[in-house]
């Protein structure tokens, strides 16, 4: 019973914290508040606003990759409930499953 | 300029190069030796097909006329796959667990297989992608004007749309796969992200360091209009352009085909949400730069989309104005090969199948003709999608911005979205209301976006367009109902999206779903819990297996028809011949058809040889709303907690009452020693003086013998009235009973005490029933008890004249004696205690008996199954009264003597 609870509360964490980037993300990206980053200045003869815009999208890339870590762990934590797996549809599962990890 | 030779040998080399790609990978999954195809990798650079040509020369043209509005329609699917992933997710779970073959497939499939659904959901998608194919078809054609210097741009658009309708029908329609899954396309524009994105990549480098000298160069003395596009950037076009490209790389029906349909694994999807946004950060890296170097650097008249392209060219760099030249090719037919595979693969299914299956009853029924037929809809259906882009791409005559005939599509595309996101979310939505958002949202895109982007020449003039049909002014095109919006756009897709998200609200919750729209929506909304079991009950007995093979057959050719029937019978256990048409069977079968076809004509097609099917109860507790599960889990609860709760009560009450035994326990141990304690210390006493130094007279050694004997006598009695009552507490004592006589029994203890009486001058009183009264009991135990109870009488009495009553009398079936004394009884309080061991009556004084008689009479009694109770008279005297089981029937009557017997 543990193991099988243990992966779908970290599931949903990873659900909460991609809700999360995708707020701060919204925030940061659209008006009102990305107009605080108009400003006139360059950095290494670049723009502000548009490193500002690259930046953003790097640091939404680098959260992406970091959730999806987690998410392919937790798809092998999964893999041990019995029969929720659809046949073949994970070749290279099981292996780590469910324990020792955390 | 390059000469057209080099540029057509170029294009031809590389389209070769698509070609046996294509083929070499679609051999090779056919001999199932393409693992490393199946990386997440190749999966990711196919959902790039999002970057098409629009990106490839657009983006560098918007940037340069709106500065850096172009990212939001990076951004805003930068947004969807990092942090709604999970909707992507289900969406491929859904796909997978249904055999969904597009997203027309998945709307209707969702509301009931709804085929009027799949009609409407296909329209839109070929009335949207139509000027997205054009706007490829332009840009292509544009890009080779410029690079060959040619000016007939029609026929190289003629033969740009004919080589792609080649390949999309060569490789696109090889065959109906039962995923609907196209491996060597798949490669081919995975091979094609690439070649675009090196050409971008290396285009900007060039800009920025071949013509500038590095990135301080290029924004030098920029003014800040340039990169803002105006005096405000993050405005709420800005939101709305996110919000549109958010929607659109999920409503697209390519980018459906691409992330849905062609997902081998669903692990890849967790690669593709970080990969993909990175392959568009990649993109847009230079946009930007270019787009400045290009508005520095070239004359003023040149077409920004075409920087890419001419500023190579400008600077003499030819080769790499043939890899630019590459790379827009390569992203405008992946989308253009991707697209048509998709929407001809909705036409075919949910427009000609339907019609087509009108025809079938009566046609000729031969092995794979319907597969024959949608093969040949579908190869039509692609050079239908073509000529249809051709078409637009005359009529609209090459409108100058290729971003706004993109972001038209966008919008059209977006009318899905109340439709799909309810339709996974919201076990409520119905068909009612997703037919009327879709209807109104699409007529009121085409009415204020749509069409008037025709400028007055296609259905809405000119005139229209200014003054609103027949001069009523709330009803232009651009400001319906008076709404002041500068920008089309935002005007259309505040009308049209809001209206269809409010209608497919108010109607969903207006109209009842059917429970075969019930049964798919519980089952798309809760794809991760439900087993994908049934869907439906089919009516039994009516269905031939015979009739389902031949439309197998027909659907899938005779091969895999045989195969799938074979893997089915084997799923039911058996060896040889056809499967036994059962749901679960009926069930697989549509849904392998479903892979070909799509779900509604499936659904249809099954039907009508299986007959209409219900949905049965358990489908419907099964897909029961969440609430019920819920109040259903806490009733388990709550019914389980009682249960603990009683046997913990019980528990309580067997550890109080162990606790009490253990007391009484530790009570009678001490009680016995103390019992055993007194005979013994006299014993000791007077053998000690016998023994001692002191002589003592002959009288007083025979007293003193005497009192050693009786002491003996006492203690030996306490034993075996201890033994008894251990062997009696513990039903251990055997005690066989057979029937005898109560009146006799009493006359015989009565014998036996007789002497007793007499010297104690006690009167008794027995008046004997005449006749016998015959009672099942063990006539020793039984003598004994009376012995007891008769001998208490007469030791406890304290009257004048002590007198005993004894009758026999009757309750209910039972015979009972009663023993009565006139000696003052016992108090009411005592009643039960006398019965415990250990306990004298208040009447008893000290040394007058161990107070086991009453437990074990009371004890022997109730092992014959009798009692011994205290009663009280009306005048408050109490008496005993002894409770005797009727003798049985058959049971002989015997005298007071014991028989010994088995019986009992």
């Amino acid at each position: 019973m543990a193991d099988r609870a243990a992966p779908q509360r970290r599931q949903s964490r990873t659900h909460e914290k991609a809700a999360i980037v995708l707020a701060i993300g919204l925030l940061l990206l659209m008006p009102p508040v990305a107009n605080i980053f108009t400003l006139p200045q360059k950095i290494a003869g670049v723009p502000f606003t548009l490193i500002y815009l690259f930046v953003v999208w790097a640091g939404l890339i680098l959260s992406g990759i970091l959730m999806s870590q987690r998410l392919l762990e937790e798809e092998d934590a999964r893999q041990t409930p019995p029969g929720s797996a659809p046949p073949g549809a994970y070749d290279h599962a099981g292996g780590s499953a469910g324990t020792g990890r955390d | 300029m390059l000469s057209v030779d080099i540029v057509l040998a170029a294009a031809l080399g590389y389209v070769l190069l698509l070609f046996g790609i294509a083929f070499f990978v679609d051999q090779r999954t056919r001999a199932g030796r393409m693992r490393w195809l199946h990386s997440p990798v190749i999966y990711t650079l196919s959902i790039s097909v999002y970057c098409t040509s629009w990106t490839f020369y657009g983006a560098v043209g918007s940037a340069a006329r709106n500065g850096l509005e172009f990212i939001t329609i990076y951004l805003g699917p930068t947004l969807v796959f990092i942090g709604w992933w999970w909707l992507l997710r289900k969406l491929v779970r859904i796909g997978r667990t249904h055999r969904i073959t597009s997203i027309a497939d998945l709307i209707s499939s969702r509301f009931g297989k709804s085929p009027s659904l799949a009609v409407l959901v296909t329209l839109i998608a070929v009335v949207a992608t139509t000027p997205y194919i054009a706007l490829q078809l332009q840009s292509l054609t544009r890009s080779y004007l410029v690079i060959a210097g040619e000016d007939n741009g029609v026929a190289a658009a003629f033969w740009i749309a004919a080589g792609m309708a080649l390949f999309t029908i060569l490789f696109g329609t090889r065959n109906l796969d039962a995923n609907e899954r196209h491996h060597g396309v798949v490669a081919a524009i995975a091979v094609e992200a690439i070649v675009k994105f090196v050409a971008l990549f290396a285009v900007g480098l060039f800009a920025v360091y071949g013509i500038s000298s590095g990135f301080s160069d290029v924004f030098d003395d920029v003014p800040a209009e340039v990169i803002y596009g105006g005096s405000e950037i993050f405005s709420p076009r800005w939101a709305a352009i996110t919000f549109l490209s958010a929607t659109a790389i999920i409503c697209l029906p390519r980018q459906f085909q691409v992330t849905v349909v062609e997902n081998i694994d669903e692990r890849h999807l967790a690669t593709a949400s970080w990969l993909f946004p990175a392959y568009l950060f990649g993109m847009c890296i230079f946009v930007m730069p270019i787009a400045i170097v290009g508005l520095k650097t070239l004359p003023a008249g040149m077409n920004p989309d075409l920087y890419v392209l001419s500023l190579p060219l400008a600077a003499g760099r030819e080769e790499l104005a043939l890899l630019a030249f590459l790379g827009g090719f390569s992203s405008a037919t992946s989308m253009v090969i991707v697209a048509a595979i998709a929407v001809s693969t909705m036409v075919s299914n949910h427009i000609v199948m339907p019609v087509a299956l009108n025809f079938m009853a009566q046609g000729r029924e031969v092995s794979g003709d319907v597969r024959n037929l949608l093969l040949t809809a579908r190869r039509i259906s692609i050079a239908f999608i073509l000529a249809l882009g051709f078409l637009y791409y005359q009529l609209s005559g090459g409108s100058d911005a290729l971003a706004s005939i993109g972001l038209i599509a966008f919008v059209g595309v977006a009318q899905f979205m109340p439709s799909l996101l309810g339709g996974i979310f919201w076990r409520g939505a119905t068909r009612a209301g997703a037919l009327a958002g879709l209807v109104a949202g699409f007529l009121l895109w085409a009415y204020t976006l749509f069409l008037p982007s025709f400028g007055g020449s296609v259905l809405i003039s000119a005139e229209v367009i200014a003054n609103g049909p027949w001069g009523i002014e709330m009803l232009r095109p651009y400001a319906l109902l008076g709404l002041n919006q500068p920008d089309p756009l935002i005007h259309a897709l505040v009308w049209s999206l809001g209206i269809n998200t409010i209608l497919f609200l108010a109607v969903s919750a207006l109209t009842h779903a059917n429970p075969l729209e019930q049964l798919q929506g519980a089952q798309f909304v809760d794809v991760f819990r439900i087993d994908p079991g049934g869907s439906g009950t089919f009516t039994p007995g009516t269905v031939r297996t015979e009739d389902l093979f031949i439309l197998a057959q027909r659907i899938l050719g005779t091969v895999p028809a045989q195969r799938l029937f074979t893997e089915m019978a084997r799923a039911q256990g058996r060896h040889t011949g056809l499967p036994v048409p059962n749901d679960a069977m009926l069930l697989r079968l549509e849904r392998e058809l479903a892979g070909s076809v799509g779900g509604a004509s499936a659904h249809a097609m099954v039907g009508r040889i299986a007959g209409d099917r219900t949905v049965g109860m358990a489908e419907l507790m099964n897909i029961a709303s969440e609430t019920q599960r819920l109040i259903e889990t806490s009733r388990q609860l709550s019914e389980k907690s009682a249960e603990l709760e009683d046997a913990a009560t019980q528990l309580r009450r067997a550890n109080d009452r162990l606790r009490t035994l253990d007391a009484q326990k530790d009570e009678f141990l001490s009680q016995v020693s103390h019992e055993l304690r007194t005979p013994m210390t006299s014993i000791r006493s007077f053998s000690e003086i016998l023994l001692g130094d002191d002589p003592v007279g002959p009288a007083d050694r025979t007293r003193f013998a005497q009192i050693i004997h009786e002491e003996s006598l006492r203690l030996t009695r306490l034993l075996d009235e201890i033994l008894d009552i251990s062997r009696l507490e513990s039903g251990n004592l055997d005690l066989p009973t057979t029937s005898i006589d109560a009146v006799r029994s009493v006359q015989g203890a009565l014998t036996g005490i007789a002497g007793l009486t007499r010297d104690g001058g006690v009167e008794i009183v027995f008046d004997a029933p005449t006749a016998p009264r015959a009672v099942s009991a063990n006539a020793d135990r039984l003598r004994q008890v009376l012995l007891n109870l008769l001998s208490n009488a007469m030791k406890y009495n304290t009257a004048e004249a002590p007198r005993i009553d004894i009758r026999i009398g009757t309750q209910g079936n039972r015979t009972t004696i009663d023993v009565i004394d006139n000696g003052g009884g016992i108090n009411r309080d005592e009643a039960e205690a006398v019965f415990q061991k250990f306990i004298r009556g208040h009447r008893a004084g000290r040394d007058q008996g161990a107070g086991l008689g009453l437990p074990i009479s009371r004890a022997l009694m109730q092992a014959m199954g009798g009692d011994l109770t205290v009663e009280f008279a009306q005048d408050g005297t109490s008496f005993f009264r002894l409770h005797l089981v009727p003798a049985n029937a058959a049971d002989k009557l015997t005298a007071a003597e014991p028989v010994p017997s088995a019986a009992e």
